[in-house]
């Protein structure tokens, strides 16, 4: 069985789906109900938050082997649409 | 978010990194072409904390959003003229997961290892939605 692009159902989801789904259903709502600056996870959670901006920063300034190594001309143009919310979200 | 980082640290001034981090990600696209290739699966890992970290925020802001409907009044609002009030919220918290889950979740998927998804992001926000809905119903439950 294929979906649209012809593609196996099995590859819709990727394992980011998964852990995403499950943190969001579960993780995130116990690490509230757990968490609080009390008991000294408030700078923790500074911490992952920081290290995850830092990580994806490392990921902006890479590319994929299979993507060609573009300027910053028009080919590029998407990539920048693309990184526009990231931005703005790490300055947030 | 690297100023709702650093106000969970403690430190008086949470804006301290606000500009770094953004002309550290713009350095980083501009000096894209000239750095390192990295194994896009490791590129994917690299992405995954950000778009958790992300989602927990989105899902508390949209939890305090919701807070304090009850689904009870929601039920019975449906006969009633809140019922344009209560679809209003409700339309604001599918458009803001919408609009979180392109900006926050596609778009850094789509930088970290570009791929022809198609209709298949359609299926992945379908699960993300159910996810974040159960997530956001356990916050509010929580209080």
């Amino acid at each position: 069985m294929t979906n649209a692009v012809g593609q196996p159902w099995r590859t819709a989801l990727r394992p980011e789906d998964g852990i995403l789904a499950a943190w969001l259903a579960v993780g995130a709502p116990f690490a509230t109900s757990v968490g609080g600056p009390e008991a000294g996870e408030s700078a923790i959670a500074g911490l992952v938050i920081i290290g995850s901006d830092i990580a994806a920063i490392v990921c902006l300034g890479t590319r994929p082997p299979n993507q060609p190594r573009v300027g910053l001309g028009e080919t590029s143009g998407p990539r920048w649409i693309l990184a526009g919310p990231l931005v703005g979200a790490l300055g947030w | 978010m690297s100023s709702i980082g650093v106000d969970h640290l403690g430190l008086a001034e949470d804006a301290i990194l606000a500009g770094p981090m953004s002309l550290a990600a713009i350095a980083a696209l501009v000096a894209n072409p000239w750095l390192p290739v990295l194994d896009a699966t490791l590129r994917r890992l690299l992405v995954l904390p950000f778009t958790l970290v992300a989602g927990s925020i989105f899902s508390g802001l949209a939890a305090d959003l919701v807070d304090g409907l009850d689904p009870a009044a929601i039920a019975a609002g449906l006969s009633t003229s809140e019922l344009t009030l209560v679809g209003f919220i409700l339309m604001l918290v599918l458009g803001g997961l919408g609009a979180f889950y392109a900006m926050l979740v596609v778009a850094p998927r789509q930088l970290a290892d570009p791929e022809d998804a198609g209709v298949r992001w359609l299926l992945r926000f379908v699960v993300f939605l159910v996810a974040s809905l159960t997530g956001i119903g356990w916050l509010t439950l929580i209080g």
